[in-house]
């Protein structure tokens, strides 16, 4: 118990002195290790610990949605969607920032990142809502909320990740995150509703567009619907595993942005250079999470853990309230993959114990990590869009997405309470 | 995934730079090749019936070369994710001094695993260990991953000896 709670304390004091996470945690794990059990156990798991997590099958698919990502990114499928929400939701007051929710949606669909959809979003929606003179706050905050649907809709890197910790069905998970992310849809969607409402100045109507014209645009997305059908469609339907789905996948999104003109050798590189360090980066963080893990694992840590919260077995969900609220702390510090390597392998024994549904405790972790994205002080998003935005203050757009972290807050709620919406559609997965 | 990517104001080691850089390129080409052996594996198998052989044990060898191969320059290029909270409130001496701390850090943990790998690859060496369909010798595999992750130690390192020389300026990325 004492090794565990030393071995957190210095892990959190090592990273808040900026040295990577992975390696705070890789080294944290291996001297605990060397501390509970025996320093000859600690470097045989080292080596042990690396070489099976790099030399491993099912993390293939992590380099693949990457990749596929990064292509799809650079396809300009997102102008296509963005056109098409607006074709339809434009003329409503502040429809543009509500179009910009929905194709933040239809992206998240075919892309695994937050980062990757807020960032490609804000060059395609803000060019627009400024033109209608949309409020700056309103107009980032909807980029930046809509950008956290990412890692929830599938395919969702962070889910594959959860996946693999846990040992459940990536397909399972990817299945329970549609519902999901479809509430989360719909929540921003009333969020920019309430804020055109107290406020109508912030997002003026667009002129409406005609029938035809709407259509027109909708055809345009057929890409990105292939993309999605294929893709999930192949796993749903059990004729593809996760990998094999996303090496498809990873090949349609690079034949689109090749068919579209978008690619060059030189941004082709770009494009594989960038997924190749995201998938070096995940991985060291990956590798110093389970050498933290086996720490802690080997320490009464989980035992103690898991007796103190027992005493709650009749109200178990105050330790899903704890949880949580961990979390949301966690999360305005910590890069969410690293949180979610990092909490899970102890969080879940302890939830699965209490009797609640793995692929539901995946979908809740996932949403209360999305949250994060949008916390001050470090809301990832929003960082991504001051970058791409250098003459809209932080302040600004963590003003404009306040609404949607509301909006999130009651989606949470609505997920922990009813675990139906995640199970429902997993149980349809073989 | 959701990590910051901020390049690093990377000096360039004359030598050093260029051998991350290529075999940041080679990490490329298993990527590229990966996506093309899932995609022929899956057509070969559906439409022909003949689905590539042992490709789940050729792609699961190439993870590591993705993996480690890229892992040079992302170390040079500083691309981890870090806790930066505190950085505007450390003063500008100190910066420099947490920098060397910082990159000392990741040489050693870099530098324990390349250490335990190089172990693990003589522990194969010794016990013959094969792979399960094509009976390929393990240990070479772990002693490239040794090697490549033993590089990345140095380029943490390099940081170190870059911000010592003040071509690496702390926080100005």
């Amino acid at each position: 118990m004492t090794e565990a709670l030393v071995g957190l304390a210095v892990l959190l004091i090592l990273a808040f002195l900026r040295i990577p996470i992975a390696f705070v945690m890789a080294l944290v794990g291996f001297a605990g290790m060397a501390w509970v059990n025996s320093p000859m156990a600690a470097l045989y798991n080292v080596g042990q610990t690396a070489s099976e997590a790099a030399v491993n099958y099912e993390l293939s698919v992590v380099p693949l949605f990457v990749l596929m990502g990064n292509f799809v990114a650079r396809a300009r499928l997102a102008s296509e969607l963005y056109n098409a929400s607006n074709a339809f939701l434009g003329h409503r007051k502040g429809g543009l920032a509500m179009a910009t929710v929905v194709a933040c949606g239809g992206f998240s669909a075919i892309c695994g990142s937050s980062l990757a959809t807020a960032a490609t979003m804000s060059k395609v929606a803000m060019p627009s809502m400024r033109r209608f003179g949309y409020s700056d706050s309103l107009a980032t905050g909807s980029i930046a909320a809509g950008g956290t649907l990412g890692i929830l809709i599938p395919p969702s890197v962070m889910l594959v990740m959860y996946g693999i910790l846990t040992q459940q069905s990536i397909g399972k998970l990817f299945a329970a995150g549609i519902l999901p992310g479809a509430i989360g849809m719909l929540f921003y969607l009333l969020a920019v509703r309430w804020v055109t409402w107290r406020r109508p100045e912030e997002g003026p109507a667009a002129e409406p567009q005609t029938w035809p014209e709407r259509l027109t645009a909708l055809k345009n997305v057929w890409g990105v619907l292939i993309l999605f059908i294929v893709v999930m469609g192949g796993i749903y339907g059990g004729v593809f595993s996760p990998t094999e789905a996303a090496g498809i996948g990873a090949l349609g999104s690079f034949a689109f942005a090749l068919l579209r003109g978008a690619l060059t050798w030189k941004v082709l590189w770009e494009i594989l250079e960038e997924s190749v360090a995201t998938t070096a980066m995940l991985f060291t963080v990956l590798i110093g999470a389970l050498l933290f893990a086996n720490f802690i694992n080997f320490t009464d840590f989980p035992q103690a853990l898991s007796a103190f919260a027992m005493q709650f077995s009749d109200t178990p969900w105050m330790v899903i309230v704890a949880i949580l609220v961990i979390y949301i702390l966690l999360g305005c510090v910590f890069e969410s993959m690293s949180m979610i390597l990092l909490t899970v392998p102890i969080f879940y024994p302890l939830v699965s114990q209490l009797g609640y549904d793995a692929i539901w405790f995946g979908i809740v972790v996932v949403v209360v990590t999305e949250i994060s994205l949008i916390t001050p002080p470090v809301g990832l998003n929003v960082f991504v869009l001051r970058g791409v935005l250098p003459d809209v203050t932080t302040g600004t757009i963590f003003r404009g997405v306040t609404p949607f972290w509301v909006a999130d807050i009651f989606r949470l709620t609505l997920i922990v309470v009813v675990p139906f919406l995640s199970t429902w559609l997993a149980s349809y997965v073989a | 995934m959701d990590a910051q990517i901020n390049h690093g104001t990377a000096g360039k080691i004359r030598g050093f730079s260029p051998l991350a850089r290529f075999l940041s390129y080679i990490s490329c080409l298993f990527l590229f090749a990966m996506m093309l052996m899932t995609f022929i594996d899956v057509v070969g198998r559906y439409f022909f019936n003949a689905p590539l052989p042992a490709a789940y044990e050729v792609i699961s060898l190439m993870m590591p070369a993705i993996i480690f191969c890229a892992l040079p320059l992302t170390v040079l290029h500083e691309n981890h994710v870090t806790v930066d909270l505190l950085d505007d409130i450390i003063p500008k001496p100190m910066a420099k001094v947490q920098a060397i701390v910082v990159h000392l850090f990741s040489a050693a943990a870099l530098g324990l695993i390349s250490w335990r790998l190089v172990v693990l690859a003589m522990d194969q060496h010794y016990y013959e260990n094969v792979t399960e369909e094509l009976f390929l010798d393990l240990w070479p595999f772990s002693a490239l991953m040794a090697a490549l992750c033993a590089l990345a130690t140095i380029a943490a390192l390099a940081n170190v000896i870059l911000v010592l020389t003040g071509r690496k300026i702390p926080g100005s990325n």
